[in-house]
This record gives C-alpha cells, sequence and structure tokens, in this order.
C-alpha cells in the first residue's frame, strides 16, 4: 500500500468531509470553548460539497490529499487579495490536518509540499493562517503572530460603554 | 461634537482620518504585516466610496466638530456572515479612531453605542475586533481573544517542509497498525550465534512487524 498526496478532485468530496469532520471532532475536544461554535458533521459536509463544486474550475482553492487506501490528511487553503495591506495577495491555510494514526510520516509536510507546488503559479509569498489562542503550535513553527481577534457579546459591549460612561462622572 | 452615519460627501475626510490611524498604528506598535502604504490609503478609499450608502451591510460613523464640521473620528466595520458555525451573523468592526486632540470626550464611546444601536436594530448579537500583535486594549475591556493570525513567507514555509524527508515510499499497513496485547507477543526465537559472551535475553516485543 503507498501514500500518494495529490490534488483534490471534484470526486473526493466524501474524502474531504471525513477529514474536516474529524479535524473539527478532534478540535473540538482540544478546545472546547472555542469560538465560533461548529457542529461538525453538517459543517464538514457543507465545505466539503463548496469545495467539490469549485475544484477544477477555480484555481483560487487549494486542496491537496494524502491517501493511503483510505484518506489520511488534507490540507485546504484560499488565495485571497486583501482591500487593504500588503502583501496583497496571500494563500489563507483553512483546514490542515493529518488523522492521528498517520502522524510522525511525514504527512504534513508533503501536504505542504504539494500545496507549495501549486502556489507557485499564483505569485503568494506568505502562507496565514489562525489558531485558537491557547494553540501553540504554529509560533512554535516559527510562524509570527500578526493578530488577535476578539468577540464580546452585544450586550457586554452595551454594558462596557454604560460603565465606562459611569467612571467618566464619578 | 455630533455622530452620525457617514455619507458619501464624507469620504474625503474618512480617508483623512484613515491616513492619521495608519501612521499612529505603524509608530505606536511594530505592525510588520500586513504592511501599509501609500496605496493602501487609495484602497481604503475606494472601498469607502464604494460602498458607502450603497451597501446596507457597511456600518461607517463619523465624529464630527459642531464649530469646524470636520471629522475628528470615526468607527468603520460591516454586518459579516460566516459560512458555518455560530454566530452566523455579526458585526465586523474594523477601525475606530479619534484625532488625538478630541480624545477624553467620550466620541469613541458615543460611536459605540450608535453602532450598537444599530446592530440591535438588525438582530446582530456579537461584535467581533482584530488587534494587532501586543495591542491588549479589547483584553482589557473584558473581550475574549478567540483566534490568532499568524503569517510566515512561503520561503520560511518551503525550507520547513523541506528539512526532514517526507513519506514519498510506500508505508506498511503494519507500522500504524494498533499494537497487539503483550500476552499475543511471541518472543522472536533466539538466533545462533557463535559469541563468547553468553547472548542477551529475549526482550518482549511490542508492534508486531517491524
Amino acid at each position: 500500500m503507498s501514500l500518494i498526496v495529490r490534488p483534490a478532485e471534484p470526486g473526493d468530496r466524501r474524502h474531504l468531509e471525513l477529514l474536516l469532520a474529524a479535524l473539527m471532532r478532534e478540535h473540538q475536544r482540544n478546545f472546547p470553548g472555542a469560538y465560533p461554535v461548529f457542529q461538525p458533521d453538517g459543517a464538514a459536509a457543507l465545505y466539503a460539497t463548496s469545495y467539490a463544486a469549485r475544484l477544477g474550475t477555480d484555481s483560487r482553492l487549494v486542496a491537496v490529499l494524502a491517501v493511503d487506501r483510505a484518506p489520511v490528511g488534507c490540507l485546504v487553503g484560499e488565495v485571497t487579495t486583501r482591500a487593504v495591506g500588503r502583501p496583497a495577495t496571500v494563500c489563507f491555510v483553512e483546514w490542515f490536518y493529518v488523522e492521528p494514526e498517520s502522524r510522525g510520516l511525514g504527512i504534513g509536510r508533503a501536504l505542504i509540499r504539494a500545496g507549495m507546488t501549486i502556489l507557485r503559479t499564483h505569485g503568494v509569498t506568505h502562507l496565514e493562517c489562525q489558531s485558537v489562542p491557547g494553540d501553540r503550535q504554529w509560533q512554535r513553527r516559527g510562524w509570527q503572530e500578526t493578530a488577535r481577534r476578539y468577540v464580546a457579546p452585544f450586550a457586554h459591549v452595551a454594558r462596557w460603554v454604560e460603565l465606562e460612561e459611569q467612571n467618566d462622572h464619578a | 461634537m455630533t455622530v452620525r452615519p457617514a455619507i458619501f460627501a464624507d469620504v474625503p475626510g474618512l480617508r483623512r482620518l484613515y491616513t492619521a490611524l495608519v501612521a499612529e498604528l505603524a509608530a505606536t506598535y511594530a505592525v510588520p504585516y500586513p504592511a501599509y502604504g501609500p496605496a493602501d490609503v487609495d484602497s481604503f478609499t475606494l472601498w469607502t466610496a464604494g460602498r458607502l450608502e450603497q451597501d446596507p451591510t457597511v456600518l461607517v460613523y463619523v465624529a464630527t466638530d459642531d464649530v469646524t464640521g470636520e471629522l475628528v473620528g470615526f468607527l468603520g466595520g460591516e454586518i459579516s456572515e460566516r459560512a458555518m458555525g455560530e454566530p452566523r451573523v455579526f458585526g465586523a468592526a474594523h477601525w475606530l479612531y479619534i484625532v488625538p486632540d478630541a480624545r477624553g470626550r467620550g466620541l469613541a464611546r458615543a460611536l459605540v453605542e450608535r453602532g450598537c444601536a444599530d446592530l440591535e436594530t438588525l438582530g446582530v448579537g456579537h461584535v467581533e475586533v482584530a488587534a494587532v500583535a501586543g495591542d491588549r486594549q479589547w483584553e482589557t475591556r473584558g473581550w475574549v481573544p478567540y483566534l490568532v493570525h499568524h503569517s510566515l513567507p512561503l520561503a520560511a514555509v518551503k525550507a520547513g517542509a523541506a528539512e526532514r524527508p517526507a513519506v514519498d515510499r510506500p508505508t506498511s499497513a503494519a507500522s500504524v497498525a494498533p499494537a497487539p496485547p503483550l500476552e499475543a507477543v511471541t518472543p522472536p526465537p533466539r538466533k545462533r550465534r557463535r559469541r563468547r559472551r553468553p547472548a542477551a535475553q529475549p526482550r518482549l516485543v511490542q508492534g508486531g512487524r517491524a
């Protein structure tokens, strides 16, 4: 049995769905308080379906699969262009996953290399990704933190404004 | 001071405020990524000119000086909808800026209050903001960090991916198969070797085939 790393095709919808669902379940186990909240199976099915519809026709979607009899890993990214700021065109890595049983074999690196082969045609110079605050793996690998995203319930924002006003008048 | 929704005629003033915001950010924080230049001010101007009063999901508010009529602050963002995940619809705040001379008068809060009023009307329950690395002001105000954004030049990604050999040969199914229980493992047969020293005791080997 051989490991094959190759670009994903429209017929890989089910493979992508299984891997994304496994990724989301593992992520929710490791980071139960993560925001926003996903329902793994439903979210994976929706993402996989939308990717399958674009594979082969939309070159800005970069999707690579590692298959060893069954799918064992995937990398999915989008080449995006921001309205302001340089570099304007980057690849944002949406999903990157290798099944636990297949880790430590270099499959992740093989996926990245395959993805980079595709990215060369886009002139992309930087990769971007996001992680939950407690996940330090990207910093350990030399990635640089560039921004943090914060959330507050609407009621909290309204209360915060009121509290600061009270402090001003105190 | 007056706080009101921005209109198309505010675009030049918004451009001036955005330029000041970017300059102040650059002077306050080491913002290496993404970098902002003069071309980005034009991009911002086009963004506002193209969407103000046209796109109902864009929410931009300005604070004006009642005497001079000049813009002294603004809050800009939009109502976003994610493909999956809850909350599906949220307010994404992009920019909040008050010129230094107008600070300490509650203008930022007035802008936020105005934005909140519109979000409440639209049924939006959460607000999200992004802050540059090192800017912890939102945490001090009780906002919860939920995502950390990272970047890496492609050349560094390439170096990291190539530093060790990847799996490019057939892999054995046995190498990833779960190990059998110890009881089921048969110790390897002793090999007949001509040694002067006594042979080492056989050890139980876990994992089946190598």
